[in-house]
């Protein structure tokens, strides 16, 4: 388990990350979502051992990150930015993550490299930012860390790309109890993927839970009425959002779906349905109903 | 999914030291070849060369005469070398994306550290291994001699110089943010504080009363480790009264160096930031300890460009605009902009403030040092230098009370120069002031005619073989050329001379004397030297002693009659 309590970091006077506290239980894989700027990145290269907290504490299986020798050759990152050594081919980078890593496994590589189409004996500096990310991600992955940490994993990734990367994720995290945190400003892209999703903001953390969690606690409602009701005939229920559209209304409910249906359903509407939010409509009106300014938090 | 996982033994930070290594190994391999074209290459050449353009019964080159200098080449290369693999191995500190992925690496601080320290150092062991083997090589061939032991003192302190070089520059690597302003504070602190001592050493020539002169100051070759390491391990290889003590010290001091300047490294990686990265630099020490030296550099420059004099009002405005302009040219550097603008301004000001205090703490005696004269029994001998004079006493007493005499008087105005150089019982103690001989006739009169200078004297002369004995003299606006004298004659004029000691006046002080005579010669070992005596009108012996000679005639026959020369 990744846990941080209290985590803070400071960069030059100002908080990048302020007394955040995460649990990430083994096996899961995480999303961390939050606009350019809210602390995604702080984070995992503090979850990397990269960076050094100012403040609280953040730990993998018990055992604190940062110079921890031990503990990080079970961690693999691959930050926004992916780096490659100097005229490195992905066969020498492979070299490379295999001297350097005790459970680099060949056979994981293999198949990496079955599966990603990349000219693995050009240099990937000449590569696109896709395949470099791929080379990136492939090398990570063979290194078969306890904790895969990915910093924008799909930035520059094609639809094809990214279904195959969520697979073999998904695989990991099964087979071998990876646990993956992956962060992103996109929420589509960790919609089916994330057993958990995190919501970090201007360095704090708004809310983090299980994406079934979340997802059920949650339920947009459509329907229709002979003659539209006043609104307080609503009152029975935890109304996030009510919007009109001629005899049709749309309305966001917390609560059982259930419970909200069977209410709905004394109401005598002509048809009612409960239709699941996407991740990201959750997110917006859980932020909206929060305060948060919402159009500043998700693009 | 069955996985078959690596079966490669791990030692990560071993592994990142052979692929550093090999990832410089071009850069190994060329200078490898470089410094066998130096030696045995370019020596083994140069030796055969001299050998044959060399007299005939030179039969056997002695390599001893090179060895300091191609020693010391050799240190400059390999250290300078070593230094230049350390900036590449900790370049990923000046790049994010480099950063984070070091630093994510399965190693703690320490091992990394060590890890990219040794791989600058080990692949510069073997090319430097390889030439020092070429040196003793070159000895095995029997018309080239030399001493083995020399070779190997600079084996061994060729790699102590290497070690404490790239140990103290792995502060400069840690601390700064970027490549670029690596250079910019390497260079800037390691030059710049040399350039300051120059300063000091040019405000205390100014300013401090008694200010020894004619020789480097001690604190000019303490300011850098890299001046202290190479001037003193070229005066070792080259100076003939070392002594073990110098070889001790030597060492000693460049092992602490090295040791503490990695413990400081290792102190400021393990706390240093990895966001740090790309910016000017992880600890702003390093800025603001370079923007004072350039500070005070531009203070002096500018100073002495507008005003010249050092004790001039025009000089201090000058110094602190020169000051505050090479802050803020340094803060502009640095930052890419005018970012740090104020602070760079205050760092200048108190660049032009602490050369100010300097000046204010050497002119008022910096704490005793202009007025301090050793007891008598703590000096085992002292030597005066004054005018023609040098006299070395056992009993300093004539030398204490005319040093005595200066100082209380504060030297007073003038140009007469007089160096006072005691040997204490623990250490040692040198001045020089300027001053008016006039002042201080008596005591310098009584140096004069002190038994000690007598015998300086006559050690003088006796210092001539009799071979090929000429004396030469300026006597009343006349100059006689030089002429051959005899041993016997020599003597004479000694004994002349000598005997005149004790009537000398003011003008012996002075130096205002109607004759002087230049003897040239040969020594005991066959070296060329001279010696001036200078005669007053009181000197009658000297003088008739020399009038007996018939110099005038003799010079004009040796000078106009070739068979007389033959």
């Amino acid at each position: 388990m990744i846990k941080s309590v209290g985590l803070t970091k400071i960069f030059d006077g100002k908080k990048a990350l302020d007394g955040v506290e995460f649990e990430i239980p083994e096996g899961s894989i995480f999303g961390l979502v939050g606009s350019n700027g809210s602390g995604k990145s702080t984070f995992l290269r503090l979850a990397a051992g990269i960076y050094m907290p100012d403040g609280g504490d953040i730990t993998a299986g018990g055992e604190r990150i940062f110079n921890n020798f031990a503990l990080k050759s079970e961690i693999a990152y691959v930050g926004d930015t992916p780096y490659f050594l100097p005229n490195a081919t992905i066969r020498e980078m492979a070299r490379f993550y295999r001297r350097m890593y005790p459970k680099f496994d060949n056979n994981l590589y293999n198949r990496l490299i079955e599966i990603f189409p990349l000219d693995y004996k050009a240099r990937i500096a000449t590569m696109s930012k896709g395949m470099q990310r791929q080379a990136a991600l492939i090398t990570a992955i063979a290194s078969s860390p306890k904790y895969l940490l990915l910093d924008e994993a799909f930035d520059g990734l094609d639809a094809v790309m990214r279904k195959v990367l969520k697979s073999i994720l998904i695989e990991a995290s099964e087979e071998r109890s990876l646990t993956t945190v992956i962060s992103s400003h996109n929420l589509k892209d960790l919609e089916f993927l994330c057993d958990r999703v995190g919501l970090i903001h201007l360095g704090k953390l708004v809310f983090s839970d299980e994406t079934e969690n979340i997802k059920s606690r949650i339920h947009k409602v459509q329907m229709a009425f002979r003659q539209i009701p006043e609104t307080s005939v609503f009152s029975g229920l935890d109304v996030v959002k009510v919007e009109r559209s001629g005899s049709i209304i749309y309305m966001i409910v917390r609560g059982d779906e259930e419970e909200i249906m069977r209410y709905i359903g004394r109401l005598s509407p002509i048809f009612s349905e409960c239709v699941e939010p996407t991740l990201e409509e959750i997110f917006v009106y859980e932020l909206e109903a929060k305060g948060y300014d919402v159009k500043n938090i998700i693009s | 999914m069955m996985s078959k996982i690596s079966s490669v033994r791990f030692h990560p930070a071993f592994r990142l030291y052979r692929y550093s290594v090999k990832r410089t190994m071009g850069l190994t391999v060329l200078m490898t070849v470089f410094l066998m074209l130096i030696c045995p290459g370019y020596v083994f050449m140069h030796i055969n060369h001299v050998l044959k353009l060399g007299s005939t019964d030179m039969k056997v080159y002695d390599l001893n005469r090179d060895l300091p200098t191609l020693i010391l080449i050799v240190t400059v290369i390999t250290t300078a070398a070593a230094i230049l693999y350390l900036f590449i191995n900790f370049a990923f500190l000046y790049g994010r994306s480099s950063s984070d992925f070091f630093h994510s690496l399965p190693l703690n601080r320490r091992s990394l550290l060590a890890s990219r320290f040794f791989a600058g150092i080990v692949p510069v062991l073997m090319p430097m291994t390889l030439t020092y083997a070429a040196m003793c090589g070159l000895l095995a061939i029997d018309y080239i001699s030399g001493n083995i032991r020399l070779i190997l003192w600079g084996f061994v302190y060729n790699i102590l110089i290497l070690l404490m070089s790239c140990a103290f520059s792995m502060i400069f690597i840690v601390a700064s943010g970027s490549v670029f302003d690596l250079i910019i504070s390497f260079f800037t602190f390691n030059i710049g504080i040399a350039v300051v001592q120059l300063i000091n050493q040019s405000f205390c020539e100014v300013y401090l009363f008694g200010f020894p002169r004619g020789e480097i100051p001690a604190f000019f070759t303490n300011s850098s480790p890299f001046i202290y390491a190479f001037v003193t391990f070229s005066e070792l290889m080259n100076g003939s009264e070392r002594t073990p003590a110098d070889f001790v010290i030597f060492t000693a001091r460049l092992l602490f160096v090295t040791a503490a300047s990695l413990v400081a490294a290792f102190l400021l990686y393990s706390r240093r930031k990895s966001e740090k990265s790309g910016v000017s630099y992880a600890y702003r020490f390093l800025y603001v300890v370079c923007a004072l030296i350039v500070g005070v550099i531009g203070a002096y420059a500018l100073g002495t460009i507008f005003a010249g004099d050092q004790v001039t009002p025009v000089f201090w405005v000058f110094a602190v605009i020169g000051g505050m302009l090479a802050a803020v040219t340094f803060g502009a550097v640095n930052d890419r902009g005018f970012k740090s603008f104020k602070k760079s301004l205050v760092i200048g000001g108190c660049s032009a403030a602490l050369i100010g205090t300097l000046a204010l703490f050497l002119w008022s005696g910096a704490f005793g040092y202009s007025s301090r004269i050793p007891e008598k029994e703590s000096v085992k001998s002292v030597s005066v230098a004054f005018g023609q004079f040098s006299v070395e006493f056992d009993d300093p007493s004539l030398v204490i009370d005319l040093h005595k005499k200066i100082t209380e008087q504060s030297g007073g105005d003038g140009y007469g120069e007089i160096n006072i150089s005691y040997k204490l019982k623990f250490g040692e103690l040198k001045r020089t002031y300027f001053v008016d001989y006039n002042d201080f006739s008596d005591e310098l009169l009584k140096i004069i005619k002190s038994e000690e200078n007598i015998e300086n004297i006559r050690e003088s002369f006796d210092a001539f073989t009799g071979n090929n004995l000429s004396l030469s003299f300026y006597y009343e606006d006349d100059w006689i050329d030089p002429v051959p004298i005899t041993a016997s004659e020599l003597k004479g004029l000694k004994e002349a001379y000598v005997s005149d000691i004790p009537s000398a006046t003011e003008d012996s002080v002075e130096g205002a004397t109607r004759i002087s005579c230049d003897i040239t010669g040969f020594d005991r070992n066959y070296d060329y030297c001279y010696y001036s005596v200078y005669i007053e009108e009181g000197f009658t012996n000297t003088i008739e002693y020399l009038e007996s000679l018939d110099l005038k005639q003799r010079a004009v026959a040796y000078n106009t009659d070739t068979t007389v020369r033959e």
